[in-house]
C-alpha cells in the first residue's frame, strides 16, 4: 500500500489537472454570458433585459424559504461556470448564498462579488433600530429584505441588471437598452391592473405567518395586525397565538396569508381561532413552469382577490391584459 | 517498514506536481472581497444547525468570534456502574476571519472544564486555481463524511462507535491539506483532499460510556493491567513518516430532490511506536517499547440526502465501511511467571456504520443509527451500537436532542444510556467544513 498510493494519488491529480482553466478559456466573445441567480424573479429579468446575450438559470425552484434554500451539486456546478451571479441581497439570502459561493470557488465571482440588485432600495421598511438576539432571531440588518414582491421590483431590478450586462457586455450596449426600455413599459401596463386590485383591497386588515409580504401588504394599502411568529425566524408560541387571536377578532381581522414553506396547519388553526381563514400566497415566480415576474405578480394580486372573494370588474381586466 | 528512496521520492513530487498543476501561475490579482476557503454548502449528513445565519456575521475588520455550549444530563449503565451525570460536553471558543482576499485563518478552543485544548488553527490560501484551496496549520482530518465535524455539531449525539474506536472521536492534525474539486457534466462534482501530517491527535469528550483502545500520537494505543501505553511519533521523520491523508468523493443530484454523495478515504501512520511503563510480578518496573509499526485506515462512503422540493422536510440515510490494516493495538500481557510483554495486535479489523434521519419540519428531526466493529484485538469481539435520537432546534441557534443508547457486547455486559443534551450558539459558528 505503501507504494500504491502514490501512484494513486498521483494519477488522480494527473486526471484533474488538465480540466482546472476550462472556466476561463471557455469566456471567448460571441457566446452567451452565464448568468445564474437565486430566484426564479430574478432569471427573468435578466433574460428581459439580456435578451440573446445571456443564458440564465436560477436556483431557487419558487416553493422554498428564501433564508434557507437547500442547495446541490448543479448548483456549484452552475455557479462554478458563471460569470455573473445576481441575487436580491439585503440579506435575504445570506444563510445560503455564501456558502453556495465559497463552495463554487469561482474566483471572478469572488473577485467581482455578486450583484445584489436591490443594494440600494429606496422604499426599506422595518429597519432594526438595534441588532440584538434578544429582538428576534432572522435578524435582517439591513430591513425587510422581501422586495421582490413590491409592485415597483421589477423596474428598479431590471435597472440594476441593465448597468451590469453593459459593463459586461459593452458592445451590446444598445441593445441591453432597448430590451430594458420595453421590459419597463411592459411592466408599465401590466400594472395597471395590480393598481385596481389595490383600490379594491385597500385598507383591510391581514395578519401574517412570516414577514415576508409587507411589501406588497404596503403597495395594496393593507393594514398589517400582525404576523404568527412572535419575532422573525421565531417558531409561533402558543402564548403568542392566543394574544394574537385576540387581537384578530377585536381588529376584525379576516385573511392569515403564508407562504408555500410555512405549515400550512399552524396558519390555518391560527386563522380559525382568530375568526379568519388561512390563504397560501406565492413569495417568488416558479422555475420549472417557466413563469415570469410579471406572471408571478398576476397571480400574486390573483390571490389578493381570492383572499377576500373579490373580482375586478370583467371589462376593466379585459383593457389591462 | 521499509521505505525505499524511490517511495520518498515518489511522494514529494506527487506533492510539488500536484501543487504545480493546481495553476500557481495563475494567482488572482483583484480585490476579492474576504471570503472563507472551504466550502460550507451543506452535503446530506452535514451538521443540520447550519442552515442559515448561525455560521456567519458580517465582521468589516474583526474577526467573527462565537461561543458554543454543549451540556448533557444522562443516566447510563455500562456493565460495571450506572447513575446519572449532569456534563459540561464542551465550551468551544472559535474566531475566524480574512487576513487578506486570498488568506484566511479560522481557530477553535474547547474545554470541558477539565482541560482545555487548542482543537483548530489553521491558514487558509486561495490564490491557487480555480476551486482549490490550500491550508495549514491544525484541524481536523478529512476522512469520510464525518470526521471533520466536531461531535457537538454532528447529527448524531455521539460519533459513530466504530470510528471512535479505529479514528477517534475527534482527530486534530497539524500539518497541511490541499482541496480540489471539479465538475463532471453538470449535475455531479468530484472533490479530492490530499494531507500530510507531523501530528495527529486523538481525543474526544462526551463519551456516555467508558472505553479502551484510545491513546495519544498516532490514534492508537490502548491499556490492560498496570501498564499505561503510549503510541508515540518521533517529533522528527524522514518524509516519508508523516502520516497522510486522502480522500476522493462524488456528490451528484438524484432526481429534483436527491443529492447521491460516495467516497473513499484513507488515513496511513507509516511510522509510529508503542512505548510503555509497568511493573513485573516481582514488583520491578519494566519499560517496553516497539517501533517501526505502521497502520492505515480505509473508509468508503455512501450518503443520499432527501428534501422536499420546499426545503423544509427531508430524509437523509448514510453508511460507511471502515477497514483498519497493521499494528493496531498493543497490550501488556505475562505469561503466568513474573515476566510480562508487550504484546501487539498485528492484522485487520473493521466495522460500519449507518444511519438514518427524518426531518419533517425546520424545527424537528428524528433518526437512528447503528454501528458495529471488530475490537482490535486478538480475539476480534464484535460490539454493536444503537442509537435513537430526536432532535429540536427551538430557534436556529440552540438545540435540544432525547437520545437512547444502547451497546450490545460481544464480550463483557451490554451498556445502555439515555441523554438529553442542550446546545446553544452565541454569535458565529462556523468550521471549515468541505464536502
Amino acid at each position: 500500500m505503501q507504494r500504491l498510493l502514490p501512484t494513486l494519488l498521483a494519477a488522480l491529480a494527473a486526471l484533474v489537472a488538465p480540466g482546472l482553466g476550462a472556466p476561463r478559456a471557455a469566456a471567448g466573445s460571441g457566446e452567451k454570458l452565464q448568468v445564474v441567480t437565486t430566484i426564479p424573479d430574478l432569471a427573468d429579468i435578466v433574460r428581459r433585459v439580456g435578451g440573446d446575450e445571456v443564458e440564465v438559470k436560477a436556483i431557487a425552484r419558487g416553493f422554498e424559504n428564501l433564508h434557507t434554500v437547500r442547495l446541490r451539486p448543479s448548483h456549484m456546478v452552475m455557479v462554478s461556470r458563471a460569470k455573473l451571479f445576481v441575487q436580491v441581497g439585503l440579506a435575504l439570502e445570506h444563510g445560503w448564498v455564501p456558502g453556495l459561493l465559497e463552495s463554487a470557488r469561482n474566483s471572478r465571482i469572488m473577485a467581482d462579488g455578486p450583484l445584489n440588485v436591490a443594494e440600494d432600495w429606496p422604499y426599506l421598511i422595518e429597519v432594526p433600530l438595534t441588532l440584538d438576539r434578544s429582538t428576534g432571531v432572522d435578524i435582517h440588518p439591513l430591513g425587510n429584505p422581501h422586495v421582490n414582491l413590491d409592485p415597483r421590483f421589477g423596474a428598479f431590478a431590471a435597472q440594476r441588471i441593465r448597468d451590469r450586462l453593459k459593463e459586461l457586455r459593452p458592445e451590446a450596449a444598445a441593445a441591453i437598452d432597448a430590451n430594458c426600455a420595453a421590459y419597463e413599459k411592459e411592466i408599465e401596463q401590466r400594472g395597471q391592473r395590480w393598481k385596481r386590485v389595490a383600490a379594491l383591497v385597500k385598507g383591510r386588515k391581514v395578519v401574517q405567518y412570516h414577514k415576508e409580504f409587507s411589501y406588497l401588504c404596503l403597495a395594496n394599502g393593507l393594514e398589517m395586525v400582525g404576523a404568527l411568529e412572535p419575532q422573525p425566524g421565531v417558531p409561533p408560541t402558543p402564548r403568542h397565538l392566543a394574544q394574537l387571536a385576540k387581537q384578530m377578532r377585536a381588529e376584525g381581522v379576516q385573511v392569515v396569508v403564508h407562504g408555500p414553506w410555512t405549515p400550512g396547519r399552524i396558519a390555518e388553526d391560527a386563522a380559525a381561532r382568530g375568526g379568519a381563514r388561512a390563504v397560501e400566497l406565492p413569495v417568488m415566480a416558479q422555475r420549472d413552469n417557466g413563469e415570469t415576474w410579471l406572471d408571478f405578480m398576476d397571480r400574486l394580486h390573483d390571490g389578493l382577490l381570492a383572499a377576500w372573494d373579490l373580482e375586478l370588474p370583467p371589462e376593466e381586466e379585459d383593457s389591462s391584459r | 517498514m521499509n521505505h525505499s528512496l524511490a517511495a520518498t521520492a515518489a511522494r514529494f513530487s506527487l506533492v510539488l506536481a500536484s501543487t504545480a498543476s493546481l495553476g500557481l501561475a495563475q494567482l488572482p490579482q483583484s480585490d476579492a472581497p474576504p471570503q472563507s476557503p472551504v466550502g460550507l454548502l451543506k452535503s446530506p449528513g452535514m451538521p443540520r444547525i447550519y442552515w442559515g445565519q448561525t455560521t456567519r456575521f458580517t465582521s468589516a475588520w474583526n474577526p467573527a468570534a462565537g461561543i458554543a455550549f454543549d451540556g448533557a444530563f444522562s443516566w447510563a449503565d455500562d456493565g460495571d456502574e450506572d447513575g446519572v451525570a449532569l456534563d459540561l460536553n464542551v465550551a468551544e471558543l472559535t474566531m475566524q476571519g480574512s487576513i487578506s482576499p486570498s488568506w484566511w485563518g479560522n481557530f477553535a478552543l474547547e474545554t470541558n472544564s477539565e482541560e482545555v485544548e487548542l482543537t483548530e488553527s489553521a491558514l487558509f490560501y486561495m490564490g491557487l486555481a480555480e476551486r482549490t484551496s490550500f491550508r495549514t496549520g491544525k484541524f481536523f482530518i478529512d476522512f469520510g463524511k464525518q470526521m471533520q465535524i466536531h461531535v457537538h455539531d454532528l447529527m448524531t449525539p455521539q460519533r459513530p462507535a466504530v470510528l471512535r474506536e479505529y479514528l477517534g472521536t475527534e482527530v486534530p492534525g497539524t500539518g497541511f491539506q490541499l482541496d480540489h474539486w471539479s465538475p463532471i457534466g453538470d449535475e455531479t462534482a468530484f472533490r479530492f483532499s490530499l494531507g500530510l501530517f507531523g501530528e495527529m491527535e486523538q481525543h474526544g469528550h462526551g463519551f456516555l460510556f467508558e472505553e479502551e483502545g484510545h491513546g495519544g500520537h498516532g490514534g492508537h494505543g490502548g491499556h490492560e493491567g498496570e501498564g499505561e501505553i503510549e503510541p508515540l511519533l518521533e517529533d522528527r521523520r524522514d518524509f516519508q513518516d508523516l502520516i497522510i491523508t486522502a480522500r476522493a468523493t462524488a456528490m451528484t443530484d438524484a432526481g429534483e430532490n436527491g443529492i447521491l454523495q460516495v467516497g473513499a478515504s484513507y488515513r496511513g501512520i507509516p511510522e509510529f511506536a508503542f512505548e510503555a511503563e509497568g511493573a513485573n510480578l516481582a514488583g520491578d518496573d519494566v519499560d517496553f517499547d516497539a517501533d517501526g509499526l505502521d497502520s492505515s485506515v480505509f473508509g468508503l462512503d455512501l450518503t443520499y440526502g432527501w428534501n422536499s422540493p420546499d426545503g423544509t422536510k427531508g430524509w437523509t440515510a448514510g453508511a460507511e465501511f471502515i477497514r483498519a490494516e497493521g499494528t493496531l493495538n498493543a497490550e501488556i500481557v505475562n505469561d503466568g511467571t513474573d515476566q510480562v510483554a508487550l504484546e501487539l495486535f498485528d492484522g485487520d479489523a473493521q466495522g460500519w456504520f449507518a444511519y438514518a434521519d427524518h426531518a419533517w419540519n425546520q424545527q424537528n428531526n428524528v433518526g437512528i443509527m447503528v454501528s458495529a466493529f471488530e475490537h482490535l484485538e486478538d480475539e476480534r469481539p464484535e460490539d454493536l451500537e444503537y442509537t435513537a435520537y430526536w432532535t429540536h432546534f427551538p430557534t436556529e441557534f440552540t438545540r435540544v436532542r432525547v437520545a437512547a443508547i444502547h451497546m450490545d457486547r460481544e464480550e463483557g455486559e451490554d451498556a445502555q444510556a439515555l441523554m438529553v443534551q442542550l446546545t446553544g450558539y452565541i454569535g458565529a459558528h462556523g468550521h471549515p467544513y468541505n464536502w
